[in-house]
């Protein structure tokens, strides 16, 4: 016996109440009541898309960022069984729908999505470095993501960024493994290189250095790893071993 | 044995063992695919404690019918981690294939009940394993032609299922709808509840209470515990609720406490019964 159409009317009307607020009569529901699920379903979303872009509804403002959600939610079918998930779900719909927010905010995209993959990289699931045999070997955490953007939304508060500031961005950000916490990197291209290089195999100090000669002497290349290793181990970015 | 949720907003206390549960309680949607620090501590927890696992995202109740996938991805969980029992709520969630993360009334209707038996029993196929649906609180009925017990039982008997009773959940229901707990619950399939929760509720209005899983039990629903547990003859593993407005732990270890003794003396007069 399949669901008979109307009960699977009634079904739908309540739950399009819930995601638009518009109430089509159902028979039999308390009207009072019923009003206690439109709050709670939407403070739901509400609040686990605010826990995960703190930096974007700051930049918005609240009313304007209920207004966001309240669109998002409304209009788009979410399809994560997870609800932590689901904020992915609200950066891709603001990038591909909310037109007249991104033209204000010309960073808004490298914003969410540098909010979103923190939430990505610090959730991950959790990647074992398989060790060679080898050793003096450099290898990268797989716990990361690399992002390129054209603003600096990770060196600058949103609301002073400017068209001035438009340009290459490179972002790692890689979850340590013992804390747990997700630390970021800012990248100059030839690192982003070694990153990617690490990325497919581990690699020797000459190696590391072969890639960097790519783009610069071999003395500078030298100070310029060394810098950049000593913070990289630390916050476990790279492992040596 | 008396169990608590597990919530990464205790993790840390919890890990310093301020809490002494019999087992641990978490929703698969929390920890599937999911690595890091919690899961770390998540995992500490396993090497200590049985899991029983309790769904929000199956919708059962779905017109559309179940997430295969998302089964999968559930059995995987419960194979992972040796969960004892797996539950989920008698609910929809998820309608025109959009999730909605809360637990919608069901409309009380025979076809409604034929839909959820169906979904239910494809779930426990692709399990291996029957599940226990939970009896939710609602806050108002949708197009009822049956009253909520035929509901339940027709469910119960047609999928095969077994029961969980959220007491609480009961108590909210009986206050919001105006009937007597104390007669709703003898009228269950009582040789099919594998699991009972309590929690705290919030009272909103003067004729209506939230289910929020946020303050303590109060005596009524300790009551009503009582009640239930002189009528099962059985020991029944009984989960702590806490969802928000976390106390001290020790707190919630005294709630589990006064569970535990209330359980006990239910099940010591029925012993005696017997042998009188």
């Amino acid at each position: 016996m399949q669901l008979l159409p109307k009960t699977f009317q009634y079904q739908t009307d309540l739950a399009n109440y819930c995601k638009t607020g518009d109430y089509i009569s159902i028979p039999g529901v308390n009207e009072k009541n019923i009003k206690h699920y439109r709050r709670l379903v939407f403070n739901n979303v509400y609040d686990s898309i605010t826990s995960a872009y703190p930096i974007t509804k700051k930049l918005f403002g609240k009313k304007k960022w209920k207004k966001v959600v309240n669109r998002f939610f409304s209009s788009q079918k979410i399809q994560s069984s997870q609800i932590w998930y689901m904020p992915k779900e609200f950066k891709d719909y603001v990038i591909s729908h909310e037109n007249k927010l991104l033209n204000k905010y010309a960073f808004l995209a490298d914003l969410l999505q540098f909010e979103w993959l923190e939430i990505e990289v610090f959730m991950m699931p959790d990647e074992i470095i398989e060790y060679l045999t080898e050793t003096n070997l450099y290898y990268i955490n797989p716990e990361i993501r690399l992002i390129k953007t054209t603003y600096p939304i990770h060196l600058k508060k949103a609301k002073n960024i400017t068209e001035e500031d438009k340009g290459n961005y490179f972002i790692s950000l890689h979850r340590n493994k013992e804390t747990g916490a997700v630390e970021f990197t800012n990248l100059s291209i030839p690192f982003v290189d070694v990153l990617e290089n690490l990325m497919e195999k581990p690699l020797t100090e000459n190696a590391i250095l072969n890639i960097l000669q790519k783009y610069v002497e071999l003395t500078t290349a030298k100070s310029a790893f060394h810098q950049f290793e000593q913070i990289a181990i630390t916050n476990q970015l790279l492992f040596k071993k | 044995m008396v169990g608590i949720g597990y919530r990464k907003d205790f993790a840390e206390e919890f890990s310093k063992n301020t809490l002494n549960p019999a087992f641990i309680e978490v929703a698969p949607e929390n920890w599937i695919n999911v690595g890091g620090y919690y899961k770390k501590m998540f995992d500490k927890a396993l090497e200590k404690y049985p899991l029983f696992v309790h769904g929000l995202s199956l919708s059962v109740g779905s017109p559309e019918g179940i997430d295969v996938a998302f089964v999968k991805q559930v059995k995987q969980f419960l194979e992972e981690t040796k969960a004892v029992e797996y539950s989920e709520h008698l609910s929809f969630s998820k309608c025109e294939n959009a999730h909605l993360f809360d637990l919608l009334p069901m409309p009380f209707t025979e076809d409604a009940v034929k839909n959820v038996s169906k979904n239910i029993r494809q779930v426990q196929d692709i399990l291996e394993r029957k599940i226990a649906i939970e009896i939710v609180s609602y806050y108002s009925p949708i197009a009822p032609e049956m009253s909520e017990i035929e509901f339940i039982n027709n469910i119960v008997s047609e999928a095969d299922c077994n029961l969980l009773l959220d007491v609480n959940n009961v108590y909210v229901n009986g206050f919001n709808h105006k009937y007597n707990p104390k007669e709703f619950i003898p009228q269950l399939d009582l040789s099919k509840v594998k699991y009972i929760h309590m929690a705290g509720h919030t009272k909103v209005a003067s004729d209506l209470i939230i289910d929020t899983h946020g303050e303590n039990i109060i005596d009524p629903v300790y009551d009503l515990f009582q009640f239930t547990m002189e009528l099962m003859h059985r020991d029944i593993p009984v989960l702590l609720e806490r969802d928000f407005n976390i106390p001290e732990l020790e707190v919630l270890q005294y709630e589990m406490d006064k569970l535990t003794t209330i359980k006990a003396n239910a099940l010591k007069k029925y012993k005696n019964a017997i042998i009188t």
